[in-house]
């Protein structure tokens, strides 16, 4: 029963984490789809096959995420804010400490103001509109028929500067169907779009106030594009984890640790550097 | 964590939350005012908090309040513009049932908010009465206004309305805002009183039965609400929740609205300023006396019931002083998108409430059910931040 798991139920993705001793033994990510239930179900049993370990050795599970309240398998429940500051914490092992946290999810934007002891001073999440999320992204992605992994790539090819203007997703569809009938190239019309997020998260960061160091991460933290337009709208350097989608899973499992280590004599579970 | 701070284990609390709760159903006001109307009387529907109630129970008319959050926007969604403001929907599902039934001899639409002047419209009601947007620079023109809504209310109610009545009538709002102050201050104490709920649910019943019970409801709950709190064996089940503090646009319907879902979270909505509530507490001093039918508190209230009389400053004065008195941890800003008005001051108000080191939160909303998982994934994490904050002293 040493085992902890943590699971983070998004508007796109699942992901969940198993890990023992401040090891990660499996991470999974697939779609959420319909079944919030069974995305979740599905994930936890791929990552004890691949793990090869048995469900009788968790001893505990916490969720995360929109859907945090439908993994039936979750012994706790904890707020996104939360379980990503604490994941951002653990992961970042450098010199810099951690003051400020980007997440960009499939439906929400968030911003995170850490304090010197690594506990959420302050945040700030989107309106519910899906522009400066990664939904928007998706969508541009199904008017300019690229994959939305290659957008990222593309956007560093650019030479010019195409702006999209509109606050609202939908509205940026009309737009970015109109730059593509005026024959601008796809590059810069992918530039343009990472940039209009920036701007929108940018207005995020003002709000609870840009202290360095700045990690950054969510799925959409992947595309080197979108990271070189938040590094450039918010002039400083952004510590990114190789796989940013997990930060959230990888928080929750620490705080299903906590909950074990409360439970039995002797604390097994190292503190991350927090 | 228990979602649930009503003082449920005191009977006396308990058996007065039981009036409160039963004048919340549309049917009970129905009930009520069948009865009134059939005794003759003129019944006037008040679509603001803020409206002179005075001057209509003066003029022996039975003044009922319209300007709920309790009814469900979705009932009158259908019938209303798509992009109707939920609180206006909210208003017109609590009107239509007594225009329906003809129980209304006249609504007063104040001028306080765009859509109460294109309600009339909508609702296809009895007689229309207006009240213009007050404004603190135009005392005159308020003091003629009033005057004249008084002739108007009067040739509706065949009474009209004479200084010794409205010194009557005036005398037992004031008894009936005497009681209701004194429950807000008690939510002042640092020992858990009430819960928002239940204090919201005491605010929404007013004018929605007799006055005069309505008071002596309000009175018997503030004593047994001090006796609670007196007593030793009392357990402050909410001692340990953030005391926050809720503004912005009136929250709607019944299940999923901001403050259930703040106490579900874990905190106490100690303070709420939906309904320029706080001008209960810090009341504004702009009117001389005289002012407004020769009653200064009639013009006070209503210049303070208009969203568009006071400056920022102002506002944000009232504001303060109520994390002070009330000891707020946090406030949560609540706006809808199509409340234009709010959703260009509030921003600047939390900004300054950071500055002066309280955490600030905007929910931005439309008044509907289904936004409540949302709402959730933002009230959660800032109750938590503010237990974080208080485990460490800040």
């Amino acid at each position: 029963m040493s085992i902890v798991v943590g699971v983070d139920v998004g508007s796109t993705n699942a992901k969940l984490v198993l890990m023992e001793d401040s090891r990660t033994l499996a991470a999974e990510v697939r779609p959420t789809g319909a079944n919030c239930r069974g995305a979740a179900s599905a994930l936890l049993a791929a990552a004890l096959q691949s793990s090869r370990r048995e469900r009788s050795e968790i001893g505990c599970v916490v969720s995360t995420g929109y859907g945090r309240r439908l993994v039936d398998f979750a012994d706790d429940i904890v707020s996104e804010i939360l379980a990503n500051a604490r994941g951002a914490l653990w992961l970042h092992k450098g010199d810099r400490r951690i003051q400020t946290v980007i997440d960009v999810g499939g439906q929400d934007s968030k911003v995170i103001s850490v304090d010197r002891f690594g506990r959420v001073s302050d945040f700030a999440m989107n309106d519910k509109c899906a522009a400066g999320t990664g939904r928007f992204l998706e969508v541009a992605c199904r008017i300019l028929e690229i994959d939305l992994d290659t957008l990222g790539e593309l956007s560093l090819q650019s030479r010019k500067r195409v702006e999209i203007s509109s606050v609202c997703a939908v509205f940026a569809e009309t737009e970015i169907v109109s730059l593509v009938s005026h024959g601008e190239n796809i590059e810069d019309i992918a530039a343009g779009l990472h940039r209009s997020i920036a701007h929108r998260v940018a207005g995020l960061v003002a709000t609870v106030g840009l202290q360095e160091a700045v990690f950054f991460d969510g799925g959409p933290a992947l595309n080197r594009g979108l990271i070189k337009a938040f590094e450039e709208e918010l002039g400083v350097s952004l510590l990114v984890p190789t796989a940013p989608q997990i930060v959230k899973a990888i928080g929750a499992a620490l705080v299903a640790s906590d909950s074990l280590s409360k439970k039995r004599p002797r604390p097994k579970t190292e503190a991350g550097p927090v | 964590m228990d979602a649930r701070i009503s003082p449920a284990e005191s009977q006396a609390v308990a058996s007065q939350m039981d009036y409160f709760r039963s004048r919340l159903g549309a049917h009970q006001t129905l009930e009520w005012l069948r009865r009134k109307k059939e005794g003759g009387r003129k019944v006037i529907g008040l679509m603001s908090w803020g409206v002179p109630a005075e001057i209509v129970l003066a003029s022996g008319g039975v003044p009922v309040r319209l300007s709920g959050i309790w009814q469900d926007p979705g009932e009158s969604r259908c019938k209303l513009p798509r992009d109707v403001c939920p609180l206006a929907a909210s208003c017109f599902s609590e009107a239509e049932p007594l225009v329906r039934e003809g129980l209304l001899a006249a609504v007063v639409l104040p001028g306080t908010c765009d859509w109460k002047r294109k309600l009339p419209d909508m609702l296809s009601a009895s007689k229309i009465l207006t009240l213009e947007s007050p404004s603190s620079g135009s005392l005159t023109f308020i003091d003629a206004d009033l005057k004249r809504f008084a002739r108007e209310v009067s040739l509706i109610t065949d009474l009209p309305v004479v200084t010794k009545n409205l010194r009557r009538a005036s005398e037992k709002m004031a008894r009936a805002r005497e009681a209701y102050k004194a429950l807000q201050l008690l939510r002042q104490r640092r020992k858990c009183a009430l819960s928002g709920v239940d204090a919201l649910v005491v605010e929404q019943t007013f004018l929605r039965d007799d006055l005069s019970r309505w008071t002596e409801h309000c009175s018997r709950l503030v004593r047994a609400l001090e006796e609670k709190l007196s007593s030793r064996d009392d357990k402050p089940a909410g001692r340990l929740r953030p005391r926050i503090l809720l503004i912005g646009s009136p929250v709607t319907w019944k299940q999923g609205n901001p403050v259930h879902l703040i106490e579900e979270a874990g905190g106490n909505v100690v303070c709420e300023d939906f309904h320029s509530h706080l001008s209960l507490l810090y009341p504004v001093e702009a009117f001389p006396a005289g002012a407004g039918a020769g009653d200064a508190s009639l013009a006070s209230r209503w210049t303070r019931a208009s969203f568009y009389s006071l400056t920022a400053e102002a506002d944000e004065s009232f504001l303060f002083h109520a994390i002070d008195d009330f000891g707020g941890e946090g406030v949560i800003g609540h706006v809808y998108r199509t409340c234009a008005r709010v959703q260009m001051s509030l921003p600047g108000v939390l900004r300054r409430t950071r500055d002066r080191g309280i955490p600030s939160l905007i929910l931005e909303t439309q008044g509907d059910p289904n936004e409540a998982d949302r709402l959730r994934a933002r009230i959660e994490p800032f109750v938590e931040m503010l237990l974080s904050r208080r485990r460490n002293g800040a």
